[in-house]
């Protein structure tokens, strides 16, 4: 009886804890959207309360005038070619290096690891002059053969320690069917690995939609412009409208959670088998 | 450290292992040495220039280290970057490891997502909302009057108070997910030995996921050296210098003060502290293969 | 394998879409970078300035585009070789670290053969000189001075304040009334602290003293100088908002402010005007005055405004069409009608220094406004003029004169260490030659 009420009662502490912690992750984001449906004046006179009326109208004008729909698609086409890329570079790496057992690999990792301490503002500039030798400023592939490999590093390191995980035997039974290695990798271990892949889809997606000083500083043209550097200007724009700024905001910010949202239980499950052990 | 050999791989010659292995490492290889290492070393050799931008680079040896070293605000901003490094491994790495542990013990996985959900928001929607919460005339400052940006003392702190509130709910869905490894039967046999919860986080939880916590450590303390974009969408350095680190004042010295030998030399410091932080790890993870 | 040919698929739909290098164009495109403006800017300089240049050269595309943080963003594009053809920066500090670079083209031809060098104020062509070439034009003039809420004014009777006793007295008249004197905020732009460094560092000392200083002859720490800070130290601390407070307001939280009564006075410059303009920024019926700062000390003229150049503007030397980029240039910053119009257009953002006819002046540009202009043209051609922090100082003493301030409003420092480093930083950039040609006074 004594041991039931007991654990009953650190249950209620437990439980109160957790919700308590639920509240802090959403307090902010109830300020927010709760600003983004309040008129100015409503808005003003009650910053912190539900809104008197709600002005869905905001959202409407925020991405009419804002002119989010382009930023929108060249946020997605980034997205989807950096997602791509990294499916297509970094994780043939990582499985060479957990599974093609070779002494240089252990420096690769370390390679890989050291990359993560760069700051982006180290090889901005130099890289700028590159990038505009070539032609690829102002250009969405340039941009993502950046974004490619700034995030690869991590990618890989996720990945590596995702594909040491998988058995040997599997490859073996198939190198021993006669497939190459590439065969191997992409038709027994990719499938095997997928919850692995999506939590790095879903990572190096986030990434690459959040980023800003990149593309501010390697897109100069509006027409190519993604929506976190279209936020940026906007704040300026509309500095005294902070319903309208809030609108905005959330309206940027809601396809990387709509797939979040998608994939979440996928990703959890995936950074589980990763472990992030490096 | 090398992953268990697989029996037709040991067998085969190195050199064939290596043009198996090629064409997997080459491309993202060559992206990133392009891409990264290559501008960075430039950069890192420009360290020893005095470079205005837009002149003529002249040679000048170690003296823009010199001079960095000697630059109080280069103190002060390091000073703010070792605050900001103690809180994030400390502060939200515990947030993580309680809201993870509570999650395991009571399976409310319906938590998971709304922790999370703050990680994925991009820096300059969450650095303008919290800009508004902090507001002195609109948001909190209305209602308690208080300005937690604008106040020197206070400013680093709010920031990272808001920053917090966007990483550790990463750091519990990493811990969480590590715990999900954990076997079950291990925490069966200490709770008939009539353990406490705390005993069962402490015994059991904790060193079964320690490699992914020293891991999170290490990329705290790499990412809390290059922390930019917070602190440029919500104080810019200020007010007075508060909340200057190192990768602003990188930013100010480059693009403000025309100091680009300088500003090259800060980025080689912020890397170096990196580069430490790494070198930590695989100590700890030595130190940890040895137990 | 159907899934390889979906990626297949999809990498070509990607690579088609993603390859946006512009394809060579037949007809001359110029471009020009343009900081972060609001839509209605944007369209008022397309047509006003790129669309009448395009009627009247059918075969030049103009091409206005908007950049945000464009001092960086230019300055990467310029060293790299590319970047618009009309180079637009934050004054002729940084202009002329462009030209010594030798990224930029000597306009003084262009300049000749319209006869600009007549129409502009020599202080407008001589601190955009390099070794006595001229690199770049100021488009914006501006000045510094009080922008006050008239109706609250005239309610009470007060009047401007033209020298220390009525700066004093009115503050204090104002804060008995539980008004805050003077609003102001600097969370978007720190630099807003030289905005009142400026005028104290001048109207206390006198703008023969500040010129002094500048070319070398008299040193900064002066006590002149020292005294000018110590008084502005006072006058912060008790006529502007409280710190906390000032460091977390931007422009659309403290102008509203004196719109609303809540502030007596801006200490601002003229860009203020595009603020006030606008209803989200001044929303109230009061109306809006304008007045020069008052002199600090027995002594010193009034009235007199401190003269600094907001942007300024020149030509890409690796433009394709150098030539006609320059044209273009000139074209806009001697067409009165149309620097007429963009007054009504783009309040503060575009003064030009010539003089606009009083009959070209829209009915619609905000009076009170065009006063400022007026004055700001006439007191210039006088010589009744000081010196603005931005335009004048070097970079480092610049950052310094921003940073600095603050730590003397708290105590941190004190007013003779402040001006002690100033004077060090500010001798070894004028050794350097970085800092600004000054145009001798009269």
């Amino acid at each position: 009886m004594n041991r039931t009420r007991k654990s009953s009662s650190t249950d209620y502490v437990t439980r109160f804890v957790l919700l308590f912690l639920a509240l802090y992750a959403l307090f902010p984001l109830y300020i927010a959207v709760s600003a983004s449906l309040k008129s100015r004046a409503d808005l003003f006179a009650n910053p912190l309360g539900l809104p008197k009326e709600l002005y869905l109208s905001n959202y409407a004008k925020a991405f009419e005038t804002g002119n989010l729909k382009q930023a929108f698609f060249n946020s997605s086409l980034l997205a989807a070619g950096t997602v791509l890329g990294i499916l297509l570079t970094a994780i043939p790496a990582a499985y060479a290096l957990a599974k093609i057992p070779l002494k240089s690999n252990s420096l690769l990792v370390g390679y890989y690891f050291f990359c993560t301490t760069i700051p982006q503002q180290l090889f901005i500039i130099p890289l700028y002059l590159t990038f505009s030798r070539f032609g690829l400023t102002n250009s969405l592939l340039g941009l993502i053969l950046i974004y490619i490999a700034v995030f690869s590093p991590f990618s890989i390191l996720l990945m590596r320690s995702y594909f040491v995980g998988i058995p040997n035997e599997l490859i073996e039974a198939a190198l021993i069917d006669g497939a190459s290695m590439f065969q191997a990798f992409w038709r027994v271990v990719f499938p095997v690995a997928r919850p692995g892949v999506i939590t790095t889809v879903v990572i190096v997606s986030m990434w690459s939609w959040n980023n800003f000083l990149l593309p501010l500083t390697f897109l100069n043209q509006e027409q190519v412009m993604p929506v976190t550097v279209r936020l940026g200007m906007l704040m300026g724009k509309w500095s005294a409208a902070w319903e309208l700024i809030m609108a905005s905001a959330i309206t940027g910010a809601l396809p990387i959670a709509i797939l979040f949202a998608l994939l979440h239980r996928r990703f959890i499950e995936g950074l589980a088998s990763t472990g992030l052990k490096g | 450290m090398l992953p268990p050999l697989t029996r037709n791989m040991r067998k085969l010659k190195k050199s064939k292992k290596w043009v198996a292995a090629f064409p997997f490492l080459a491309p993202a290889l060559i992206l990133n040495i392009g891409i990264i290492m290559l501008p960075s070393m430039a950069t890192v050799f420009l360290a020893f220039f005095e470079w205005s931008g837009l002149d003529i680079p002249q040679f000048v040896g170690i003296r823009n280290f010199v001079t960095v070293f000697a630059d109080p605000l280069f103190l002060k901003s390091l000073t703010h970057n070792i605050v900001w490094t103690a809180i994030f491994i400390t502060v939200p790495v515990a947030m993580g490891l309680a809201g993870a542990e509570l999650l395991r013990r009571t399976r409310k996985e319906l938590f998971q997502p709304i922790y999370f959900f703050p990680v994925i928001l991009p820096v300059v929607v969450i650095g303008l909302i919290w800009r508004y919460i902090y507001h002195p005339t609109r948001g909190l400052g209305k209602v308690f009057g208080v300005s937690p940006l604008g106040q020197p003392s206070t400013a680093l702190y709010a920031i990272a108070f808001a920053n917090i509130w966007a990483w550790w709910g990463f750091l519990c869905a990493v811990f969480y997910s590590a715990t999900q490894s954990i076997s079950k039967d291990l925490y069966e046999a200490v709770k008939l030995d009539g353990a406490t919860g705390w005993q069962e986080f402490r015994y059991i939880t904790l060193p079964q996921i320690a490699p992914t916590l020293i891991f999170m450590e290490v990329m705290t303390i790499i990412w809390s050296f290059q922390v930019f974009d917070w602190i440029w969408v919500t104080t810019q350095g200020g007010p007075a210098g508060s909340t200057e680190l190192l990768a602003t004042l990188l930013y100010k010295k480059a693009f403000y003060a025309y100091k680009m030998g300088e500003a090259s030399a800060i980025g080689v410091l912020i890397s170096l502290f990196g580069f430490a932080g790494v070198g930590l790890y695989y100590y700890l993870s030595q130190k940890g293969m040895e137990v | 394998m159907t899934k390889g040919l979906w990626m297949g698929i999809l990498v070509v739909f990607l690579l088609s879409q993603m390859w946006t290098v512009a394809i060579a164009q037949e007809k001359i495109k110029i471009t020009w970078w343009y900081e972060s403006v609001t839509p209605e800017y944007l369209e008022a300089m397309e047509n006003n300035i790129a669309k009448p240049f395009e009627a009247l050269n059918p075969n030049i595309d103009v091409e206005i585009v908007v950049k945000m943080n464009l001092l960086e963003v230019l300055r990467t594009a310029v060293v790299a070789g590319e970047g618009p053809d009309i180079v637009m920066t934050m004054g002729p500090a940084e202009a002329n670290r462009y030209a010594k670079g030798g990224f930029l083209l000597p306009l003084d031809p262009f300049i000749e053969e319209a006869g600009l060098d007549k129409e502009f104020p020599s202080l407008a062509l001589d601190v955009g000189k390099v070794e006595g070439k001229t690199y770049s034009l100021p488009k914006t003039f501006e000045s510094m001075g009080i922008i006050y809420n008239k109706s609250l004014f005239d309610a009470y009777g007060w009047k401007p304040p033209t020298n220390r006793d009525e700066w004093v007295a009115l503050c204090e008249a104002i804060k008995a009334k539980g008004i805050l004197p003077v609003a102001g905020g600097n969370v978007a732009w720190r630099p807003t602290n030289e905005h009142y460094v400026t005028v104290y560092i001048n109207h206390y000392p006198g703008p023969q003293v500040v010129y002094e200083a500048l070319i070398g002859q008299r040193s900064w720490e002066d006590s002149l100088f020292v005294e000018a800070i110590e008084m502005f130290k006072n006058d912060f601390l008790t006529y502007w908002p409280e710190f906390g407070t000032y460091s977390a307001l931007d422009a659309p939280d403290f102008v509203p402010m004196v719109a609303t009564r809540k502030a007596a006075m801006l200490v601002v410059g003229s860009w203020a005007f595009q603020w006030l303009v606008d209803p989200a920024y001044w929303p109230s019926e009061d109306q809006w005055g304008w007045a020069p700062f008052p002199s600090l000390r027995e002594g010193v003229e009034y009235p007199f405004v401190d003269i600094g150049i907001g942007t300024t503007l020149s030509v890409n030397k690796n433009s394709k069409y150098p030539e006609e980029a320059a044209r273009f240039l000139i074209w806009m910053l001697s067409n009165k009608e149309m620097i007429a119009k963009m007054l009504k257009d783009f309040p503060g953002e575009w003064i030009v220094p010539v003089d606009i006819p009083k009959e070209l002046v829209p009915p619609e540009v905000d009076p009170v406004f065009f006063e400022h202009v007026d004055t700001q043209n006439e007191l210039l051609k006088q010589g009744a003029y000081g010196y603005t922090t931005w335009t004048f100082l070097g970079p480092e003493t610049w950052q310094w004169c921003y940073e600095g301030i603050e730590e003397v409003w708290f105590g941190n420092i004190s007013a003779p260490e402040y001006m002690k480093k100033w004077n060090e930083v500010f001798q070894k950039e004028l050794q350097a030659g970085v800092v600004p040609p000054v145009p001798p006074r009269k």
